[in-house]
């Protein structure tokens, strides 16, 4: 028998319109708010946007931090898709999805408007 | 003047600042941070059927310890999902309903 994984859904139904919440989109969008949260990955945000593409030796070494360092917020940039990575031989290239971006920003404003 | 030899290179460090409003970032984040923990959403889902409740019978409802319980709720108060009102020595809590609506919303249109 296959596992089935509950998924939590609220309902709240007093309001002018019915609401339902789903607890791991929620998960989701909060993954991606964080992504942006962070001193380290906002600069890095900002200088893939100066670049057409980069390896996290050019980022480290711009950034003068750990290559460790680098690599560990790259990766939350990639799981949010806000950096998109791609191999090419050796090396594997960062570049700024401006698109996901764009489309976070968009939802960060109508949030807090 | 000074030997000032070493090239700066000025780039554009603004990028995201230009995207993100810093202070919505902010927002946005306190508001699903509130918004995205379990209980929380069990308490509004239980201020929700009962509108204009108390932390007591929210507590005693969900078998929940009373400082837990006003924690939860100071959280939910401070991102403005939850709205109180003093009522002689009670304080009544009910729904933000436009609040809770519109992140919603942004999340269903962020993720169609």
């Amino acid at each position: 028998m296959a596992k089935q994984q509950k998924i939590e859904v609220y309902q709240l139904k007093e309001g002018r319109e019915d609401i339902t919440i789903i607890f791991p989109e929620l998960r989701k969008m909060l993954l991606l708010t964080r992504a942006l949260e962070h001193e380290l990955r906002k600069k890095m945000v900002n200088l893939l946007a100066t670049q057409k593409k980069m390896t996290v030796t050019e980022v480290y070494i711009k950034l003068k931090v750990e290559q460790s360092v680098a690599s560990q917020h790259l990766a939350v940039l990639r799981r949010s898709a806000v950096v998109l990575a791609e191999r090419d031989g050796k090396n594997i290239f960062y570049s700024l999805n401006s698109a996901q971006l764009e489309k976070i920003a968009a939802f960060i404003s109508q949030v807090a408007e | 003047m000074s030997g000032n030899s070493k090239k700066t290179k000025i780039v554009n460090v603004s990028m995201l600042a230009d995207v993100v409003h810093e202070n919505h970032l902010d927002v946005a984040s306190v508001h699903l941070r509130a918004l995205a923990h379990t209980l929380r959403l069990q308490i509004i889902e239980y201020i929700d059927k009962n509108p204009e409740t108390s932390v007591n019978n929210i507590y005693n409802s969900l078998g929940l310890e009373q400082s837990i319980t006003s924690q939860h709720l100071r959280v939910l108060r401070n991102s403005d999902l939850v709205q109180s009102k003093r009522e002689g020595k009670q304080i009544l809590y009910s729904l933000n309903y436009k609040k809770i609506g519109r992140l919603n919303d942004a999340i269903k249109s962020f993720l169609c």
